[in-house]
């Protein structure tokens, strides 16, 4: 039984060449893992029409009036997440709560590059979640926020593949992705977008630059719906206009983006928003160098503003592991904003470090505030991987020291821990401590069970 | 690590080749099923002989039989709880998935089609343009009798389908005699691009985009210009559009078929075989003669059924049960001396699409002195239909060796060298990640890399493309994001390296007068080296375990045997006039 016990903790693999004692390969032979040592396929917890990459036949599909062949198939998927949080942040009264999520999905795959995604998120509305509160007091109760709001809905295909008589000699002239309906946009590393909006985007991909590189892509969007700005609120009035790039260079890959968005809302407002980033190794060193700028073309509010962010991600992987050190650092001039934020993704700071990140789940905000307003501030962390990668600690430290006497500063220690059980289960601690100015220490802590599905 | 240590020492690799059993009457009986749902390439090679012989020694034919693919999609299920399942095996293994096979059982244990990999019937079999679905789409099932699909109909068949006294066919279920298919369906779609498509370009469902090579070319020149992927890869000459041969398709009763345009069905590649000669290339005759069990024991090497080893076999010495006859073990090594043949046939081939693929400049030499030797070395894309290297291009290892000797032979300067196991010195090396080895800084490699988005800190190259610092738990499952729009899910990717078509790259190499010996003149030898993977990719799954119980050393060993040079360049440099001048290279024996 202990047996059984450690293997479904432990994974049922053993993986971590790096890890291992010598660097030369072992001249013994090693035997093929048998079936009743390796996982079986996990599926989806629904499959109508040919399983989510499961063995046996495939159907001969459906031939469109286009020429087409589609051979549907649905299968329904997502995450479950319960956890119990415990916050102090230092003036407000303490949270304890019992918080529940689910992200529930049905994938309608039409073809090899056609489907229609649908999802809902029934257990919270608004950054309210189902459960039960504690404390404060005054906010005890059990809390119901099931709905059916649609949260994503869209279609996405490639032209030349819908309509292949077009093309017959596939010349690529019609080969362009395109993504249509409710969906979630996110560019810059969420800093210049994160949100779910109602938009079109069409894609060119794998376009060379002579001499220069053999994959560019290239995406033009609009959105007119459901665009949350800067101060995470929906404006109804905002219409986006973007046009986003991703090229590989031979020591690089590079984003540029540029986007526009227009309002007539009284507290809306126009603004154009620009981004641009670097990806590169340097020896054993990981690297990532980002700048965004907003530009606000009236007069500034809440939902935009003008400023600039400048945001940078070092890393290694330290010799005889795969565990991962890393230092990320940003300054954020004036008041940055982003171009569309969603209502429950707080500031453009979350990628600094996970003390800048809420966790998306009840009421246990980032320990250090994540808006990029007169602010710099770094994070130092480590990630440890024992037991095969299925068992995980992340350390980390973080800052922030406002530019301007308005802003407070505020530094926290804190850490994850995350250890897999079976083939769906991860359990889940988190916990940090925190000193901010003008308020007091501030500590929090956290478990979670997440089911995947 | 309990249960691992004790597989370890109950299972070993010799056990579970001799303890194959053989198959009984029932299995007997449901291969002769098998047979009439998804025929064998060894029933078409009765006729087919020439796109047999082609077949039998391809990549398409090794797809399945590779313990590095096997070992490699095995990893990556372990590592994503079985949620990857089939995606890289369906491709690789049509009829097996069809039949219901695990997706991790040993090639010994599978039907002799699946065995086959890409065989006949997984591209004359299909009968719809399923456009980009990545290998998943639908076998027609049928004995023999059924109709096959093919670009240009059946006008031929029905010919011989009139005379059956003269080709002595017979088109009847249950009728002695030499059985045919009844009908060729004309199947267009099969001789296009976009036929290749729905295997050349893997998309896994989450969008990351595997393999591009569909892709790729359909933004090229050749493209446009009506050239096809069948043109440059199944004609005359590997790698370039250079027209096909004529003759016929099929010997029907000793009896050539009209002449017609005919395809090359080896297509050659940068993947070559590993594994025992006596079970690829795939050979009728062995098949027949041995199960593969029984191959994996007989010690070619050592000589088995020559005469040197025959006339003086040490006393005492022991043969398996199935190689105890030495007429079987002269037979045996009749068959093998063939299959050598074969191989050597084939790598002469890839040597061939090699060279059409990729060109290299002469070596430019900027400044010579005796503070510095700086030069450089163009490495050009020769083809105008795709990046090269393409399709499962984060696994090539295409790279140049430069190195620089003095007059006594020492050596001054060296890029591309490789570490013990075998690798070159990028971070992917053992040896390197361990800090027993430098980085090589100025290694000039087209191998594309798999980058994950760590928890924090960016993103690093892995030599398996799944995330595990996000969660600890990775698991494929459909993007939550259109993946059309951003080019990949968020967790992976991949950053190509490789060379656009018709594209070049320049490789600079600076050598420091601190190395220089001050015994010129200097010998400078550049060579472009493919390999079908890199070792640290054995590395990184053999936590899997490697079929026909092979050891990471062994796989690792004959995976840089295979490595070729494509090409080559010299030349020497004398530091004191300032002078240089290009000599020819050394031939370098790559039989």
């Amino acid at each position: 039984m202990a047996v059984v016990a450690i293997s479904m903790i432990g994974g049922l693999g053993a993986r971590d060449a790096r890890a291992g004692e010598s660097s030369a390969l072992s001249t013994e032979p090693i035997p093929m893992k048998t079936e009743d040592e390796l996982p079986g396929r996990t599926p989806p917890i629904i499959e109508i029409g040919p399983s989510f990459l499961g063995k046996g036949n495939i159907p001969g599909g459906i031939e469109l009036p286009t020429g087409a062949v589609w051979t549907p198939a649905l299968w329904v998927f997502g995450d479950l997440r319960t956890a119990i949080n415990y916050v102090d942040n230092g003036d407000d009264p303490d949270v304890l709560e019992w918080a529940n999520r689910l992200d529930l999905f049905a994938n309608l795959q039409l073809s090899g590059t056609e489907r229609i995604l649908f999802g809902i998120q029934p257990l919270h509305d608004h950054g309210e979640f189902s459960g039960h509160i504690w404390k404060p007091d005054d906010r005890d109760g059990t809390r119901d926020r099931l709905n059916a709001d649609v949260t994503t809905l869209f279609f996405e295909g490639e032209f030349g593949e819908i309509f292949p008589e077009l093309d017959p000699e596939d010349t690529g002239s019609f080969d362009y992705g395109f993504a249509v309906g409710r969906q979630l946009i996110f560019f810059q590393e969420g800093m210049m977008f994160n949100d779910t909006i109602d938009s079109v985007g069409i894609t060119r991909d794998t376009v060379f630059i002579p001499n220069a590189s053999v994959d560019t892509r290239i995406t033009a969007l609009f959105g007119w719906s459901e665009i949350d700005r800067d101060n995470n609120t929906e404006d109804n009035d905002a219409l986006v206009f973007g046009l986003f790039t991703e090229t590989d260079f031979r020591a690089t890959t590079t984003n540029l983006d540029v986007a526009y968005v227009t309002s007539n809302d009284a507290f809306g407002g126009d603004g154009l928003y620009v981004g641009a980033s670097a990806t590169q190794r340097f020896g054993h060193w990981n690297t990532s160098f980002r700048g965004n700028a907003s530009i606000s073309l009236e007069e500034e509010s809440a939902a935009v503003s003008t400023g600039g962010l400048l945001f940078a991600e070092v890393s290694t992987t330290p010799a005889r592991t795969d565990n991962v050190a890393y230092g990320n650092a940003f300054w954020a001039i004036d008041e940055f904003a982003s171009a569309a934020r969603d209502e429950t993704a707080g500031g453009p700071l979350g990628r600094v470090g996970l003390l800048f990140a809420a966790v998306g789940l009840g009421n246990y905000a980032a320990p250090l505030s994540n808006r990029a307003d007169k602010v710099l501030g770094a994070s130092l962390g480590y990630q440890w991987f024992f037991n095969d990668h299925r068992t995980q600690i992340v350390l980390e430290v973080g800052g922030r020291k406002g530019t301007s006497s308005e802003i407070d500063d505020a530094a926290a220690i804190g850490t994850r821990f995350q250890q897999a059980i079976g083939t769906r289960l991860i359990f889940r601690i988190d916990g940090f401590a925190a000193a901010r100015e003008n308020r007091d220490e501030g500590v929090g802590i956290r478990s979670e069970v997440l089911v995947r599905f | 690590e309990l249960l691992t240590d004790e597989t370890e020492t109950e299972e070993t690799p010799s056990e579970t080749v001799e303890d194959e059993p053989e198959p009984s009457a029932g299995e007997a009986h449901e291969a002769l099923f098998l047979e009439d749902r998804y025929p064998s390439a060894n029933t078409c090679a009765t006729c087919h002989v020439k796109q047999y012989r082609e077949w039998s020694v391809s990549q398409h034919a090794y797809a399945q039989l590779s313990p590095v693919y096997m070992a490699l999609q095995i990893a990556i299920n372990q590592l994503t709880s079985g949620t990857n399942g089939d995606f890289c095996i369906r491709c690789h293994n049509q009829v097996g998935m069809n039949l219901g096979e695990s997706v991790y059982v040993s090639n010994l244990q599978r039907h002799p089609t699946s065995r086959e990999g890409i065989t006949c019937v997984v591209c004359h079999r299909v009968n719809q343009n399923y456009g980009k679905v990545s290998g998943r789409l639908a076998l027609q099932e049928g004995d023999l009798l059924s109709p096959i699909y093919g670009p240009r109909g059946d006008e031929e068949l029905r010919r011989i389908l009139s005379r059956p006294e003269e080709y002595r066919v017979v088109t009847e279920r249950g009728v002695a005699g030499r059985a045919i298919h009844t009908k060729v369906e004309k199947f267009f779609v099969l001789s296009t691009p976009g036929f290749c498509g729905t295997c050349h370009d893997v998309t896994l469902l989450n969008g990351f985009r595997l393999e591009e090579a569909f892709a790729e070319f359909k933004r090229t020149e050749a493209a446009r210009d009506g050239v096809t992927c069948q043109d440059c890869h199944m004609g005359k000459v590997q790698g370039v559009n250079a027209g096909y041969e004529e003759g016929p398709a099929a010997i029907v009763g000793g009896v050539p078929t009209k002449p017609r345009k005919l395809t090359n069905h080896f297509f050659a590649g940068p993947d070559y075989p590993i594994i025992h000669p006596g079970i690829f290339p795939h050979n009728v005759r062995a098949a027949e003669f041995k199960t593969l069990a029984e191959w994996l024991q007989f010690d070619f090497e050592a000589g088995w059924g020559t005469d040197d080893f025959e006339d003086d076999i040490p006393e005492g010495y022991e043969f398996p049960a199935a190689w105890q006859s030495i007429d079987d073990r002269y037979d045996a090594r009749e068959i093998l001396d063939e299959q050598f043949e074969r191989m050597a046939w084939a790598r002469a081939k890839r040597l061939e699409v090699l060279r059409n693929g990729f060109h290299i400049g002469g070596i430019a030499v900027d400044r010579i002195d005796r503070d510095a030797i700086e030069m450089s070395v163009e490495v050009r894309n020769a083809t105008n239909g795709h990046g090269v290297p393409t399709g499962f291009d984060a696994e090539r290892l295409i790279y140049l060796e430069v190195k620089v000797t003095d007059r006594d032979g020492s050596l001054v300067y060296v890029s591309g060298d490789r570490d013990p196991n075998g690798d070159v010195r990028d971070t992917h090396s053992l040896y390197v990640h361990n800090g027993e080895l430098p980085i090589d800084e100025d290694l000039f490699s087209l191998q594309t890399k798999f980058v994950v988005r760590l928890v924090r800190g960016g993103e690093r190259e892995q030599v398996l493309a799944v995330n595990e610092s996000v969660s600890a738990l990775p698991f494929v499952r459909p993007e939550r994001r259109p993946t059309t729009l951003y080019g990949r899910p968020l967790g992976v990717r991949k950053h190509k390296q490789t060379i656009e078509p018709s594209g070049s790259r320049f490789a600079r190499y600076v050598v420091d007068g601190s190395r220089l010996t001050g015994r010129g003149p200097y010998d400078v030898s550049v060579k472009l080296i493919s390999q079908m993977v890199p070792v640290n990719l054995i590395a990184a799954i053999q936590g899997a375990g490697f079929d026909y119980g092979m050891s990471p050393k062994e796989i690792a060993d004959a995976v840089v045997a295979g490595s070729l040079v494509v090409w080559e360049r010299r030349l020497k440099i004398d530091v004191e006039t300032g002078t240089f001048e290009e000599v020819a290279p050394t031939p370098v024996d790559q039989s």
